[in-house]
């Protein structure tokens, strides 16, 4: 039985890759209707919020070189995939990002916005990369991290603990 | 707007206004985000000698779309540690060019060293542009920035 495992009540957007991996038989027709109902429902969540991020990053690479008045570089290709690699880090954590956006110190920005807190992460052409997480006053939390998988897989784990405190 | 000819002059009140371009894609949830504040002699105008349009100003209309957020001198974060690294100073240097008298910068050197001007760490630079960023929220837009510039 498909849902004694995978109820719909646990099922959520970032699992809808789990979710479609399932398949039924096709004599229970019940259940069919159920799992076609939480599967449509998580799919469409799912590509709702990856449709948001895939604009996100298409706008980056549609940046013209004057985009901040010719003041600033875009972001390079080094930066794009760390950029990529982070958001994908996040996303699994569930942590949606508010903004992907390019820096005008050259490079990308991303920030997550929940209430009154917000992560921050830059990533610069330089190859520097920070964090921070703060509120609207207070001693903000800054760090600088490497581009390795596990400086950025602890990066990441810090502001999620921090956002959901 | 135009220098003919007059002098710097150095001394900044705390409550004297800079002007600050910003563009709208940096604009996150209410407030400037960091990544819209460039921390490298940060270019502002004076209030004192100019209005916020005039950051705008650009014989090749350069600057459409893009806004302008206003803060006092007094509001600049200084000084800001981030240990082990020496601590850093900020403060404005008036900058006339020959078209934009009130023309400034915010130049940074480490807290107690004798030097013109260092650029801080990247630590210390995303801390001022968090602290700085902080007030830069929807009452201090002068001009609001329209169409994020940029897209091809």
């Amino acid at each position: 039985m498909i849902f004694s495992a995978m109820p719909p009540q646990v099922i959520t957007a970032p699992l809808a890759c789990i979710v479609q991996r399932f398949t039924y038989g096709p004599s229970d027709e019940h259940y069919r209707t159920i799992f076609d109902s939480v599967q449509t429902s998580a799919r469409s969540e799912t590509w709702s919020s990856n449709e948001r991020i895939a604009e996100k990053f298409a706008s980056l690479e549609n940046l013209r070189a004057d985009w901040n008045a010719g003041e600033s570089e875009t972001p390079n290709p080094v930066t794009k995939l760390q950029a990529r690699l982070i958001v994908e880090e996040l996303l699994s954590k569930q942590l949606s990002p508010t903004a992907i956006m390019p820096s005008v110190e050259g490079g990308i920005g991303i920030t997550i916005v929940r209430g009154e807190r917000r992560g921050s992460i830059e990533i610069l052409n330089s190859g520097e990369m920070v964090a921070a997480t703060y509120e609207s006053s207070g001693d903000p939390d800054v760090w600088e991290f490497e581009s390795e998988k596990q400086s950025i897989i602890d990066t990441v784990e810090k502001i999620s603990v921090y956002m959901s405190a | 707007m135009i220098r003919n000819g007059r002098p710097p002059v150095d001394l900044f009140h705390g409550n004297e206004h800079l002007y600050l371009r910003y563009g709208r894609q940096n604009w996150v949830d209410g407030e400037l985000d960091l990544t819209g504040i460039k921390l490298d002699k940060t270019s502002v105008n004076r209030g004192s000698f100019s209005e916020p349009e005039d950051v705008l100003y650009s014989v090749a209309n350069k600057y459409e779309h893009m806004g302008v957020v206003r803060f006092s001198v007094g509001e600049i974060p200084s000084p800001v540690s981030k240990p082990p690294a020496p601590a850093s100073v900020f403060w404005p240097v008036h900058d006339p060019l020959e078209e934009n008298y009130s023309h400034s910068e915010i130049w940074s050197k480490k807290d107690g060293v004798e030097e013109d001007y260092s650029k801080p760490t990247a630590a210390i630079r995303t801390e001022f542009r968090i602290r700085l960023a902080r007030v830069l929220t929807e009452d201090r837009i002068c001009i609001r920035a329209t169409d994020p510039a940029g897209q091809a």
